[in-house]
């Protein structure tokens, strides 16, 4: 028995669906395999099986919002159909404690013949509320939706916006102990989604637990607890919503071995023993170049993600900003400074350095590198067991807030980029209070005003 | 209800779960009947002239065409066609449930995939708006009786007594027919096949007595056969129901509805994969 908490317990499910090349191999498979097994006879099969799902297993606990992400086919509906009920695992069990309210798609489970109204109630009631419960919620219910007249009108009338506003709106409504949200937000406008998304605050202070699955990374680093990445069937990780949406992110973009990660990374340290490890230049201050000082810098976010085959590491870095090195605050207007020890642990061949500014929320604010940049001094580098250091400037024009510093090594080949080293949201900076502007970005504009008199246009 | 868990497919789970959905199988079987007239000039009119203007055909067809008379009845104009729809209501109310439900789930897709909704209930509604269809028309064959012959027996009112057994076996079969039709489609094809076969062999549009000795043992087999001749006797003849009969046919009746309804349960897991 799991902690009295958890509200979802997955425990090691798989599911397998069988396609058949004839509707008649469908009913042999249901009947031939049975009939084998008594008689002791080999069984044979007549469909093919496709795993959508492996071996998944976690819990989620009351109160806690879970984001799923994944690539299309991961298997992410298929998981959440069977938290819900709606399917039913090949192996392994589902426990669910308390109502559970699902947006599963857009509509769900909405009669398109019946008015908003006629849906409500037995929408409801399909999710075990009497009548006079639901007329109890049914202002509060169509005041969520705003969808005015429309209420009275058959739902195939409806816009997809309108049909999505209405089931939510439901579903919000009834508090649930389990809400499943798949997908559905998207299709509602930007002022729609900020009200989901307070209600579903709302919702989590309540204790009401809440899936979520979207393609929106921002919404999950924002809204989620946690995150659970789905690929190939399989669970590759679960963990805090920004970790897991780096990795996310990873699988979307990058060619990636996670596997290879920071073991290989350990074994290029060897390799360049013979290096020295602290240089001083007049026109820097000291790095390390040999073991990892890059973790042991004020400023350093021990959650950031790392990744890369090796070939390359970023060892060490110093930031600096206005005079002051490694600020606990950048005022605005201030000049940055960043200087940052590579290593190369084998032959890279023109290597492009990266480098990326994101909100806590996960926005990226700015992003740029080497090539972008045309700084051909980055060419020449690359040999195997040699250093370099580089010098990163950038004037702040950024709005009060934290920010992360995503830094990366990588190269071409061919259309691919291949990853050497990332660090990922590896370097925290606060910037202090920008009283004169709102948003993200100083973008210094400026106002002027002449008194107009009445009388010139007499 | 937890989802979950695996779902109750024992006669008591029956009972449960109608008296738990009792609202939505209401309100869905308002909706169900409504539904199918929503949109015509007419509206639910349309339930009453359906039976009336079939009423009126076969008066005038058997009637005045053929001049048909009912083995054992005096001639009377419109008694063969008021004997006749008798065995049409009976033999209606079980094919039009039967001819639905191989398609019902499949209809229903909405309520398999993607919300946890107490499929076996859909087989209710079906049977529900059948009974409102055979209600209507009960009130237009007893109207025709009284205006054609001017007598009603009291015994009528045993009517729904006579027709319990076959609801609760039409609700099995439907369980069952539905159940099946995900899985093989050719059910519905069947089944539309088999239901007008039995219009023919069940004793609709002549009485059991009427059959060669020898066969009327065979007819017996076919559960109609009794249904529609105790709702002539009460309806139309005066005479009250066989009690002991009666109690056989309630107890095959439950029987079958467990049945279905066990199967109906034992097969639903999989119409989520299937559809």
């Amino acid at each position: 028995m799991s902690s009295e908490d958890s509200v979802i317990s997955v425990r090691d499910i798989s599911k397998c669906f069988y396609t058949y090349d004839k509707p008649s191999d469908r009913l042999k498979h249901s009947i031939m395999p049975r009939l084998q097994r008594r008689l002791g006879a080999p069984v044979s099969s007549y469909g093919r099986e496709f795993w959508a799902l492996r071996n998944i297993d976690f819990e989620v606990m009351r109160g806690e919002t879970v984001g799923i992400v994944g690539r299309n086919g991961s298997g992410k509906s298929t998981l959440l159909q069977i938290i819900c009920g709606t399917l039913m695992p090949t192996a392994g069990n589902v426990e669910t404690r308390g109502r559970v309210a699902a947006l599963l798609e857009l509509g769900s489970g909405f009669n398109p013949e019946f008015t908003g109204r006629e849906n409500v109630y037995l929408n409801a009631s399909v999710l075990g509320l009497t009548r006079e419960e639901v007329d109890q919620r049914f202002d509060a219910i169509a005041g969520f939706a705003d969808i005015g007249d429309f209420i009275e009108q058959p739902v195939k009338a409806y816009s997809s916006g309108m049909i999505m506003r209405l089931a939510f709106a439901v579903q919000a409504q009834i508090d649930p102990a389990i809400l499943i949200v798949d997908e559905a937000l998207s299709v509602g406008d930007a002022r729609f989604q900020a009200k989901c998304f307070e209600r579903l605050r709302q919702l989590k202070n309540n204790g009401t637990s809440i899936l979520l699955v979207t393609h929106s990374s921002e919404q999950v680093v924002t809204h989620c607890n946690r995150a659970i990445l789905l690929d190939q069937s399989r669970l590759a990780m679960i963990g805090p919503s920004r970790a897991v949406i780096n990795r996310y992110l990873d699988i979307l973009f990058g060619r990636d071995k996670p596997a290879q990660e920071n073991a290989a990374l350990q074994d290029g340290s060897a390799l360049s023993a013979g290096g020295s490890n602290h240089t001083r230049d007049e026109d820097g201050p000291t790095l390390d170049f040999l073991t990892d000082a890059y973790s042991r810098r004020s400023g350093y976010n021990a959650h950031e993600y790392r990744w890369g085959d090796g070939a390359a590491s970023l060892t060490d870095f110093h930031l600096c900003a206005g005079g002051h090195v490694f600020p606990p605050q950048i005022a605005p207007g201030e000049e940055v400074v960043l200087h940052l020890a590579l290593r190369f642990n084998r032959t890279v061949i023109n290597p492009i350095l990266g480098l990326t500014l994101k909100t806590k929320e996960g926005v990226t604010v700015y992003g740029t590198n080497s090539y972008l940049l045309e700084c051909s001094s980055a060419d020449a580098l690359g040999d195997a067991g040699s250093q370099a250091r580089a010098c990163l400037k950038f004037v702040n024009r950024l709005a009060s807030g934290d920010y992360f510093i995503s830094i990366g090594i990588a190269s071409r080949e061919g259309e691919a980029i291949v990853p050497h080293d990332r660090r990922y949201d590896s370097i925290h900076f606060v910037v202090s209070a920008t009283p004169q502007l709102l948003g993200l970005i100083d973008l210094a504009a400026t106002m002027d005003f002449d008194q107009v008199s009445n009388n010139a246009q007499a | 209800m937890n989802p979950h868990s695996a779902p109750g497919a024992g006669p008591l789970s029956i009972v449960r779960s109608l008296w738990h959905h009792k609202q939505l199988i209401f309100v869905m079987t308002k909706r169900e009947v409504i539904g199918r007239y929503r949109g015509s000039v007419m509206g639910l009119a349309w339930s009453f002239f359906n039976p009336i203007l079939m009423l009126a055909v076969y008066t005038f067809v058997f009637s005045e065409v053929f001049q048909s008379r009912w083995p054992g009845q005096e001639a009377n104009k419109g008694s063969f066609a008021i004997l006749l729809f008798v065995g049409m209501i009976v033999h209606g109310l079980f094919a039009e449930c039967a001819n639905r439900s191989p398609l019902l789930i499949m209809s229903n897709s909405n309520y398999v995939k993607k919300v946890v909704f107490p499929l076996e209930i859909l087989s209710v509604i079906t049977l529900g708006s059948a009974i409102f269809h055979t209600a209507i028309s009960l009130i237009v064959l007893l109207g025709a009786q009284f205006i054609l012959t001017h007598t009603l027996y009291w015994s009528a009112v045993f009517f729904p007594l006579i027709l319990a057994p076959l609801l609760i076996a039409t609700l099995g079969f439907s369980w069952l027919l539905a159940a099946l039709g995900v899985y093989l489609r050719d059910v519905g094809q069947v089944i539309a096949v088999l239901t007008t076969v039995l219009l023919f062999l069940s004793p609709v549009l002549y009485p059991v007595a009427a059959l060669p000795e020898a066969y009327q043992p065979w007819l017996k087999l076919n559960p109609l056969t009794y249904i529609i001749e105790e709702s002539r006797n009460v309806l139309l003849f005066g005479q009250l129901p066989h009690w002991p009969s009666l109690g056989v046919a309630m107890l095959v009746g439950l029987a079958i509805a467990a049945m279905g309804f066990w199967f109906f349960q034992k097969m639903r897991k999989g119409f989520a994969d299937v559809l």
